[in-house]
């Protein structure tokens, strides 16, 4: 790795920046409610012989404190006894390892899935991923615990959980930590899933409905709107209905005070005055909204983020324009021909997130990893993910292959931590080694975490 | 006749190949672990010697090469080698069918393949058909010396249903398989006894009734089919070849099974045969890795892809860089189970066959 080897002398003890995420509500479920217990416990603190900071800075040796499974402590220095009117306090616990402590990966396209989603036959355009996630108890999903165990010891801190079935909507997914009871929790806000996806026709179509949709949603509002107008009319109809009512009755009664007319004349009159009876306004019918519409607008008013699965170039121009049109918060996923619209997706500050087997694949490889740089000196945000599939430690070890093909390792190094947790909106708490943030970490003995020939560790919190 | 004894002496001497003294940053010993300062001695494609401390003569050349130079990988059961698959589907018992007849040893793009990814020779095996398919071959991937290395390495039985499944001529299950397999009397095949034989298994039954027929008397190698994570304990000790996943898609199954056999001291080799398609050459070094990052034992997962894999094969001329092996060598920029490495150069048989930066001093 190109980080330069400094030794930071610097303890950066003190009351972390970060606010710490388990003080905060963590999933729907717990919002405004009780937090979740992630089964993290201890305090404690790693010795080890280096550690990976933020920004490519190397802190040698590093004594990393973790308490209740978030970074509290960061230093150079061996954490003292606290001393007190009393006495001193106990030593806090220290465990040497050798080795590099480097940020936990966060894969932002990967296959966990919860038991909810993977049994479900049937899925719902506006279906929450964060209502499905299992509550923070040990047997609460076996395969999910399973899943995530694999997922934890390849390294990986953090991912995104979205459904990967279903066509144009997926309903909403969520970026998920995962507790000392490897199970997922929610961990950062929510994104509404969409899809463009096809050979040429099929993009077409799909470019078509994704327009559609929210075209569809801002018709609905200015129906909203429009109702809101023709309920002001109704309103000032119905005044104007109630004193017409009223003069008619006072008429009404006035004719029957008439008692010398012929009862022939005046069933005649009354024939009359029945016909001119006012007639009263109809009230308005208000439009009928869905769930999935609802999501639509939330998007449009910025209140959740995209993210756009779609490969062809017409497929992110129009994902794009989408963009600038609704002023959307976007990710892209998949992205096969991104590079066509670097610049554009640069001006529109939209991240994309990249498969990469793409580096396996020997026909593409190259392809695959010029993509990269070109995507990155065009300053478009990148991340590398798993693309959806069960990588486990092969993430990495994929990764590690861009650099042997020529990929600058530093760039690849933040494409799989810092900026898919920016992107996910975790970088408070995921991607790289600072206070406040996740404990997971990996522990490397060779070159790099690419490196298979030596130690590799994934830290989990206790 | 003086004169005639000293002239043939010194055209032998003139026609002596070069000893090439090979110097890289380290070099990857027989046991997995890599070590600095070790000089490999090299001539007419063999190992002479290797060592620390060796004393280089005067004629000897020295080569310093920038890596790691590692033992050409081992393809344990490959695919590659063959257009069409060694197999005589007219019968259900071929014992004498050889792979090596249909081993097409023209230099096309399949071995050069195998060269880019590292591998300098494969285990061309018969289909598994047949209860009884027949003789493997162990071939080089290149070099202009001979390339068969071994024409009748391992008798391939198969009990895998999956694999033996055949209407007209049998047998159509497991128990079939079994009683075909016992009845045509496996220890009386010619140079078993001698040779070994690599098995197609798929439960912890097919193993325990292969055992029965072949006891002790004959070296048995596994070829694990279906979920070994189900009787992989039945083979402990034993060395194994293990089907590799299509591209990316080992799941959290497959993983930990790979993990608790080695845990249980079954020593696993890769190939890249797989009863559905090929797997890429490439796949293999990436099967190391997954493995070493798995079981946290690098040295194993080296192994896997060349000592254990010669082990499988049944040579003890590749696999390893060490005094008396063929000089199947690579040349890496980094340790082979880095994933950052990438190929500098590839010898096999002594003779160089892609080349990269090394330097003659």
């Amino acid at each position: 790795m190109a980080v330069s080897a400094c030794s930071l002398a610097i303890a950066f003890s003190g009351t972390p920046a970060v606010a710490n995420p388990l003080d905060a509500p963590l999933s729907p479920q717990a919002d405004g409610a009780e937090v979740q217990d992630l089964g993290f416990k201890r305090t404690y603190t790693i010795h080890a012989d280096s550690a990976w900071l933020a920004d490519g800075r190397v802190l040698s040796p590093a004594y990393i404190t973790l308490t209740k499974g978030v970074i509290t402590r960061i230093s150079s220095r061996e954490p003292q006894a606290q001393k007190s009117l009393l006495g001193s306090g106990p030593k806090p616990k220290i465990i040497k390892v050798d080795g590099t402590l480097a940020a936990g990966v966060v894969d932002a396209w990967s296959s966990v899935l919860p038991a909810e989603i993977r049994l479900d036959r049937r899925p719902l355009p506006f279906s929450k991923v964060a209502d499905d996630l299992p509550i923070q108890v040990v047997g609460a999903d076996p395969a999910l615990a399973a899943a995530v165990a694999a997922q934890r010891s390849a390294g990986i801190a953090a991912t995104y959980i979205g459904r990967a079935d279903g066509n144009l909507m997926r309903g909403l997914g969520v970026p998920v930590g995962f507790s000392a009871h490897d199970l997922p929790y929610a961990g950062g806000a929510e994104f509404l899933d969409l899809m463009v996806a096809g050979d040429a026709l099929g993009v077409q179509r799909g470019i078509t409905d994704l327009n559609n949709l929210f075209s569809e949603a801002v018709g609905y509002r200015d129906s909203v709107d429009d109702y809101q107008e023709e309920l002001e009319k109704y309103e000032e109809s119905l005044k104007k209905y109630q004193e017409e009512l009223d003069k008619f009755i006072k008429e009404q009664k006035k004719e029957e005070g008439k008692e010398g007319d012929s009862k022939a004349d005046g069933e005649d009159d009354k024939e009359k005055k029945e016909k001119k009876r006012p007639k009263r306004p109809q009230r308005p019918s208000p439009p009928v909204s869905t769930t999935a519409r609802d999501m639509i607008l939330d998007a449009i008013d910025g209140k959740i983020s995209v993210r756009v699965q779609v490969e062809s170039a017409a497929g992110i121009r129009a994902a794009i324009a989408l963009q600038e049109e609704h002023n959307l918060n976007m990710m892209l996923v998949g992205c096969d021909e991104a590079v066509q619209c670097r610049f554009e997706l640069a001006a529109a500050g939209i991240g994309v997130v990249l498969d990469v087997n793409r580096v396996h694949n020997k026909a593409n490889g190259q392809r695959f990893i010029d993509q990269f740089q070109q995507l990155l000196d065009a300053e478009v945000d990148v991340a590398l993910s798993s693309g959806g599939r069960n990588l486990g430690p092969m993430l990495l070890a994929y990764a590690g292959e861009m650099i042997a093909q020529g990929a600058d390792a530093d760039a690849v190094w933040a494409a799989l931590t810092s900026t898919p947790a920016r992107m996910l909106g975790m970088a408070s708490n995921f991607g790289q080694i600072n206070r406040g943030c996740s404990g997971s970490m990996i522990l490397f003995g060779g070159n790099s975490p690419f490196d298979a020939s030596a130690l590799f560790q994934a830290h989990q919190p206790k | 006749m003086l004169a005639a004894t000293i002239l043939s002496l010194a055209l032998a001497q003139a026609t002596q190949a070069p000893i090439w003294a090979l110097q890289p940053e380290r070099v990857i010993l027989p046991d997995g672990s890599s070590a600095k300062g070790v000089t490999v001695l090299v001539q007419n494609g063999q190992i002479l010697d290797v060592g620390t401390d060796l004393q280089l003569a005067n004629n000897v050349r020295k080569m310093a090469l920038p890596g790691v130079l590692a033992p050409g990988f081992v393809d344990a059961f490959s695919a590659y080698g063959t257009d069409h698959p060694a197999q005589e589907d007219s019968r259900s018992l071929t014992p004498s069918l050889r792979a090596a007849d249909a081993i097409d040893l023209r230099d096309g793009d399949a071995w050069k393949n195998l060269r880019d990814a590292g591998v300098t020779s494969v285990h061309v095996l018969p289909s598994p058909g047949n209860v009884q398919a027949g003789w493997g071959a162990m071939a080089t991937t290149g070099g202009d010396q001979k390339r068969i290395l071994n024409g009748k390495t391992r008798q391939v039985l198969s009990l895998a249903a999956e694999a033996v499944n055949d209407r007209d001529f049998g047998p159509s299950s497991q128990a079939g398989a079994v009683e075909l397999l016992e009845q045509s009397k496996p220890l009386e095949i010619k140079d078993i006894q001698q040779k070994g034989a690599v098995i197609h298994v798929a439960s912890a039954e097919a193993v325990r009734a292969a055992r029965g027929m072949l006891g002790k008397q004959v070296e048995s190698r596994w070829l694990l089919w279906g979920d070994p994570g189900q009787y992989g304990g039945e083979l402990r000790g034993e060395i194994v070849g293990m089907q590799m996943p299509a591209d990316s898609s080992w799941n959290p199954r497959q993983m930990e099974t790979l993990k608790r056999l080695h845990k249980a001291g079954v020593q696993i080799t890769f190939g890249t045969w797989a009863n559905r398609s090929a797997r890429k050459p490439a796949d293999l070094r990436w099967a190391a890795i997954l493995m070493s990052r798995m079981t946290g034992d690098p040295a194993a997962a080296m192994a896997s892809i060349t000592s254990a894999a010669a082990k499988f094969v049944g040579n003890n001329k590749v696999g390893a860089i060490a005094k008396g092996r063929r000089a199947d060598l690579v040349l890496w920029s980094a340790h082979p189970l880095d994933s950052t490495a990438s190929i500098r150069a590839v010898m096999i048989g002594g003779q160089t066959v892609s080349r990269g930066p090394a330097q003659e001093n």
